[in-house]
């Protein structure tokens, strides 16, 4: 008989994370540690993505699993965890956005070409961490629309909505901070081509 | 963005403070301490308007007993 021990691996992991959410709802601290060393990684990423600076996001970060903790009663569907989690750490983060007042306008973006998805590769190159650095110099307003349609996968009405915004704002916002982000990346290659040609130019000698 | 450098992003974990579970532990306890304090608080607040209550009423009554003619 032949067993697929990944499934069994990841069945056996499901399990678990179901026990401690429901030894975490009765206030057990271990479980709750236990829940926070998990997730603790991936939310911080998710804090970092929508906060102004790394002291934002981890205030995000506990805010968010103090919530989390307080409303995890009112969970119904343990095996959507990850996606309620998720939902509560975005909407904390949204919370404290709006303490900075970020000013959303409508952009007309008529007779603009999007040619964001014409080098859309070069982004899928990039290493995490780089992906991230460089979404955080995309001005608030930009970083938050994109991080919500594009990483998130909201709908321009899901986002008028959370935001308090009218769609075409959302849609025009979303354009104009591909386009943004795409200048970004390209003036981030050229430094790293610059710094390669300046290592390479140094350290290389061919001729020895 | 293809869905694998999504995928990427949503699963990668960032490095946070050694001492965020400490706060978060903390800010919990409080919380309950609280919410235990609130409930004390309401308790002893309905308890004494009951004993006035009784009392004040309990008073009237005897007044009363007290002024009935006898025959």
């Amino acid at each position: 008989m032949k067993i697929d021990y990944q499934e069994s691996k990841s069945d056996a992991k499901s399990n678990n994370l179901v026990s401690l959410i429901e030894l975490a709802k009765t206030n057990d601290r271990i479980a709750q540690k236990a829940l926070f060393d998990q997730f603790a990684g991936t939310m911080m990423t998710v804090c970092r993505r929508y906060s102004i600076d790394e002291n934002n996001a981890q205030d995000i970060l506990q805010e968010g699993f103090i919530k989390v903790f307080l409303k995890l009663n009112s969970l119904k569907n343990v095996a959507a965890f990850e996606s309620w989690i998720r939902k509560i750490f975005i909407h904390t983060a949204l919370r404290y956005q709006k303490s900075f007042k970020i000013n959303y306008k409508e952009i007309d973006v008529n007779g603009l070409e999007d040619e964001f998805f014409i080098k859309e590769n070069v982004i899928d190159d990039l290493a995490c961490e780089e992906i991230i650095d460089i979404l955080n110099r995309l001005p608030n307003g930009y970083k938050t629309i994109f991080n919500l349609s594009v990483i998130e996968g909201y709908s321009h009405k899901e986002i008028s909505e959370l935001l308090k915004i009218e769609e075409a704002t959302s849609r025009s916002q979303l354009f104009k901070s591909k386009q943004m982000l795409k200048n970004i990346i390209s003036k981030y290659y050229i430094l790293f081509i610059l710094l390669f040609t300046i290592f390479v130019s140094t350290n290389y000698n061919p001729f020895l | 963005m293809q869905k694998s450098t999504i995928k990427k992003v949503n699963d990668h974990q960032s490095l946070y403070d050694t001492n965020t579970w400490q706060v978060i532990e903390k800010k919990l306890s409080e919380r309950k301490r609280k919410r235990v304090f609130i409930i004390l608080f309401l308790i002893s607040i309905l308890t004494s308007g009951l004993v006035l209550i009784t009392q004040k009423y309990s008073s009237k009554e005897s007044i009363k007993e007290a002024y009935i003619p006898t025959p």
